[in-house]
């Protein structure tokens, strides 16, 4: 069954206005609620700061948003998605991206159960306005209602 | 026509290649371009017999070495950008129709 949006993204895994040092903070934080939500392992938050390290921060996919993953291998337990949103924005090093206000957390599995939920999120976020929205919200139950009033 | 073919790279092929690749896809079929997508991980780029790759711009230079022209998206969610750099590689390859 593919997940729509609001399913793959539920209100329990979201978070406003986090402070974070840097962007290894970030990938912690959020790594942090994919764990407790039980979307993952410990060790995927270490897979996803590698697949950085070794890729570079082209998981920056739009100017503030970074959409952090590893592998279905790295210790994926359910597929699902958490957000994080900063208190103050972070540099990833992206040559155009930077800084980074959002970052959402991707645990996929091998099937192609994420791929709605991918299509729903590049629809959302290409909405003139909504990257900005997402940085100003205050609340969980704020973007919860965003993504209800999309899909 | 025939059609070209784009393969959109990710480092994973999980996350970011399937934002790319669901927008591309988009712009493609609005504008009715004459171009196929495909999809995978660097490696897998590199031995493709596409004729132009897509990717984040910061995955750019890992791919300059597999010889084609390479298609490098700064903003994945925005289809303008994406449209003006598809409309380039077209142009390049006479397909403008």
């Amino acid at each position: 069954m593919p997940f729509q949006l609001n399913e793959f993204l539920t209100q329990d895994r979201i978070r406003c206005k986090a402070p974070a040092q840097d962007w290894r903070d970030v990938v912690q934080k959020t790594g942090t609620l994919m764990r407790e939500a039980g979307l993952i392992e410990t060790e995927y938050i270490q897979a996803m700061v590698e697949l950085i390290e070794d890729s570079g921060p082209y998981l920056v996919i739009a100017p503030g948003v970074a959409l952090l993953h590893a592998r279905p291998e790295d210790g994926v337990k359910k597929a699902g998605m958490a957000l994080l949103t900063l208190s103050d924005p972070v540099e990833f090093g992206h040559s155009s991206n930077d800084p980074v206000w959002i970052a959402f957390g991707l645990a996929a599995t091998t099937d192609t159960s994420h791929v709605e939920a991918m299509a729903e999120l590049a629809t959302w976020l290409s909405q003139p306005g909504a990257i900005e929205a997402l940085k100003q919200s205050e609340s969980p139950e704020e973007i919860s209602e965003m993504i209800q009033e999309h899909y | 026509m025939e059609k070209l073919t784009a393969f959109v790279v990710c480092g994973t092929g999980m996350g970011s290649s399937m934002i790319l690749k669901v927008m591309t896809d988009r712009v493609i079929t609005k504008n009715d371009y004459p171009i196929y997508l495909e999809s995978g991980v660097v490696s897998e780029a590199r031995s493709s017999n596409a004729d132009f790759l897509i990717a984040g711009s910061d995955l750019v230079p890992t791919l300059e070495d597999a010889g084609k022209p390479i298609v490098g998206i700064k903003n994945m969610v925005d289809k303008e950008e994406i449209k003006e750099k598809l409309d380039a590689v077209l142009a390049d390859f006479d397909r403008t129709g």
